[in-house]
């Protein structure tokens, strides 16, 4: 008897019904939500909390800064003189020169992805320019 | 882990977390880092395996025949693995970076203190050297705490550890030659930035203890060894190659072996089973004898800068140790993919640093090649043998598996791959050992007495010169390395899928067919490093 009762008890897995078999394997389910978890939390840890992730603190709005540094964040490309322009990323004064000239020969720039008409300036330099630049 | 004695399920007392039978999760560590894999480097496909795996798992639940019974609890919790290594990568990538932001508007000048994260080495202009950064000013206000810079000056006369100050420009990294992602390689140290510093200046007397070890190590090591060689028992015992001339680095590249001068599983390996029977020797108890040998392995990466292929070989060295002290049996398998997965969670992008790469690849490739390649010798190399050189096979074994395993990704990324390194390992691996071993004995006593030096640097001058005779010798050859630039990510996938039948056949073959897979995996080898050759012109 004692033995058939074990055999009852101890029914193959295919046999159980979905609960039975998580009750079953408790322990297990419980590890492996806990060692998610555990994971999760770590990486949580090593991107934000540790103090080897850069934190911002000081956060000033574009207006401050551009109080502070007394200049206008970007520079007009249909204002700018040739000390201005000078100062975009990629351009120097023989560039600048031919912005200026592109601008007296074709008239004020229309938009900022007009300047790769501008002789010197291709699709790379235009990419680091823009976002220093406004018409 | 296993358990060491198989126990029943609920039995009172125990968890019953056994990896065997009636229930296997196994695959629980490599669907995890799976998911981390995926969503860092295509989340696209990491949304697809969730679902993938929830189909799986709703298959398992319903069909209850649909997989292995002591398989169904894994494919039931699957979708939960996947889903929390797709979630890690996701919370990776969502964090902001400020520093990066800031770099990229190129903002000017900043002021930066910080401390040293690698010891100097020349490169660019001047010297480079990775700075961990405690507080950045920009305009004289405090902006910034915490990340990571490189940063590039005329003079670096600094050491791990030390406080500074530097000022300069901190801008994006460009990319490199062959349009390198100089950016993402950087990524997986933790460096956000580059900074082109006008001056760099150690803020205190007071030296980093890090960097005191790495200066007293040069001390000792000078002690009877010439400077050519205590930069390579340097570059072995701290992984510092910054004083190693170039073409001698080139001369281990061309010979395939690198891997020694890199902090890898090998000298942790080394380093753990040196301190490990010691203290058995002295009788020192289980309890106490494995926590000791760990804090002093950790110790070891820690001064040697905690490369990733050092972290990667630190965490299966404490799963190892560690398993003892819990009652679980050893599994190299699983403690592998569990190392993956934690580390992974840690920093996902690692999966994009070479070192950790090759690291990974060289042991999956021990694990999971060896005995096939083994058995491939015995019946051919070995067969005149009525006894095979245990020690030799093993070792020639060993040395071809990881080198297998590696070729794509050192053909991918150095554009050529050492042929001759599966030769020139039988010397220069059982060489490292004792190297590797007096040169930390020398470091330790030359600290101590600089008279206790100079005979055991006498005796590893002996061996690093064979060493780079070796390195030399074989460098020197015409056929030393085969050509591979421009291999494709496509070319280095089919070579993976190729090599399945050798990696699988020690699980699902009968030993007798071991050789016949392990011959083809060699044909397959040859077969694609002379395709890649040919691709790369």
């Amino acid at each position: 008897m004692r033995e058939g009762f074990d055999t009852t008890r101890r029914r193959d897995d295919n046999e159980q019904s979905s609960p039975a078999y998580f009750v079953r394997y408790r322990p297990q389910v419980l590890v492996s939500i806990l060692v998610v978890a555990v994971l999760v939390g770590g990486a949580f840890y090593a991107a934000r909390a540790t103090e080897k992730a850069p934190k911002v603190v000081y956060s000033a709005s574009l207006d401050e800064i551009a109080a502070e540094v007394n200049q206008p964040l970007k520079i007009n490309l249909n204002t700018a003189d040739i000390d201005e322009l000078d100062e975009l990323p990629e351009v120097g004064p023989s560039t600048a020169q031919e912005i200026i000239d592109h601008r007296r020969s074709n008239g004020m720039f229309r938009s900022v992805d007009e300047l790769e008409e501008v002789s010197g300036i291709g699709p790379k330099t235009l990419e680091k320019i823009k976002p220093f630049a406004e018409v | 882990m296993q358990k060491s004695e198989t126990s029943t399920v609920g039995r009172s007392g125990t968890l019953g977390l056994d990896l065997n039978p009636p229930v296997r999760l196994d695959l629980w560590a490599i669907t995890l880092a799976a998911g981390i894999i995926l969503g860092t480097v295509a989340p696209p496909l990491g949304a697809a395996l969730i679902l993938a795996s929830l189909i799986i798992s709703a298959g398992a639940l319903y069909r209850r025949d649909l997989v292995p019974a002591s398989w169904r609890m894994m494919a039931v919790l699957a979708p939960l693995f996947a889903a929390g290594g797709v979630g890690i990568a996701f919370l990776h990538l969502a964090t902001p970076d400020p520093l990066a932001e800031l770099a990229e508007i190129q903002p000017g000048e900043v002021t930066v203190v910080g401390e040293v994260a690698s010891p100097p080495v020349r490169g660019g202009f001047g010297y480079r050297a990775d700075i961990r950064v405690e507080h950045l000013w920009y305009e004289e206000k405090e902006v910034l705490r915490g990340g990571g810079l490189q940063v590039f000056a005329g003079d670096l006369s600094v050491g791990v550890g030390d406080k500074v100050r530097v000022d300069g420009e901190i801008t994006s990294p460009e990319p490199g030659e062959s349009d390198f992602d100089y950016g993402r390689y950087l990524s997986t140290k933790g460096i956000s930035a580059i900074m082109y510093a006008d001056g760099v200046r150690r803020l205190n007397d007071n030296l980093g203890w890090i960097g005191r070890v790495h200066r007293r190590t040069d001390v000792a090591l000078s002690y009877g060894l010439r400077p050519r060689e205590a930069s390579i028992v340097r570059g072995m015992v701290l992984g510092d190659r910054s004083r190693m001339p170039e073409e001698l680095e080139e001369d281990f590249r061309r010979s395939g072996i690198t891997h020694i001068l890199a902090i890898s599983g090998q000298h942790v390996a080394i380093l753990t089973a040196l301190v490990y029977f010691v203290l058995r020797g002295f009788a020192v108890p289980l309890m106490i004898r494995n926590p000791a040998t760990l804090a002093l392995v950790w110790l070891y990466i820690i001064v040697a800068g905690a490369p990733p292929s050092a972290v990667r070989a630190g965490v299966v060295a404490t799963l190892v140790l560690a398993a003892p002290l819990f009652g679980r049996q050893l599994s190299p398998l699983h403690f592998m993919t569990t190392m993956l997965a934690v580390v992974l969670a840690y920093n996902p992008s690692l999966i994009y640093s070479t070192g950790f790469q090759l690291s990974v690849a060289a042991v999956f490739g021990i694990l999971l090649l060896r005995r096939p390649l083994l058995a491939l010798l015995e019946v051919t190399v070995f067969r005149p043998f009525s006894k095979p050189p245990e020690l030799l096979s093993n070792l020639i074994s060993i040395s071809l598996a990881a080198q297998i395993a590696t070729a794509p990704i050192i053909a991918s990324t150095f554009d050529e791959v050492p042929v001759l390194g599966v030769f020139t390992n039988l010397i220069a691996v059982p060489l490292s050992g004792p190297i590797l071993a007096l040169g930390l004995l020398a470091s330790l006593t030359g600290n101590v007495l600089p008279a206790l030096a100079y005979p055991l640097n006498f005796s590893n001058g002996f061996l690093v010169t064979i060493l780079e005779w070796v390195a030399q010798g074989v460098s020197a050859l015409p056929f030393a390395v085969v050509g591979t630039s421009g291999v494709p990510l496509a070319l280095i996938g089919l070579f993976y899928l190729g090599c399945v039948p050798a990696a699988i056949s020690e699980s699902v073959l009968p030993e007798e067919r071991w050789p016949f897979w392990a011959g083809t995996l060699l044909v397959w080898t040859a077969l694609w490093l002379a395709f890649a050759n040919v691709v790369s012109g």
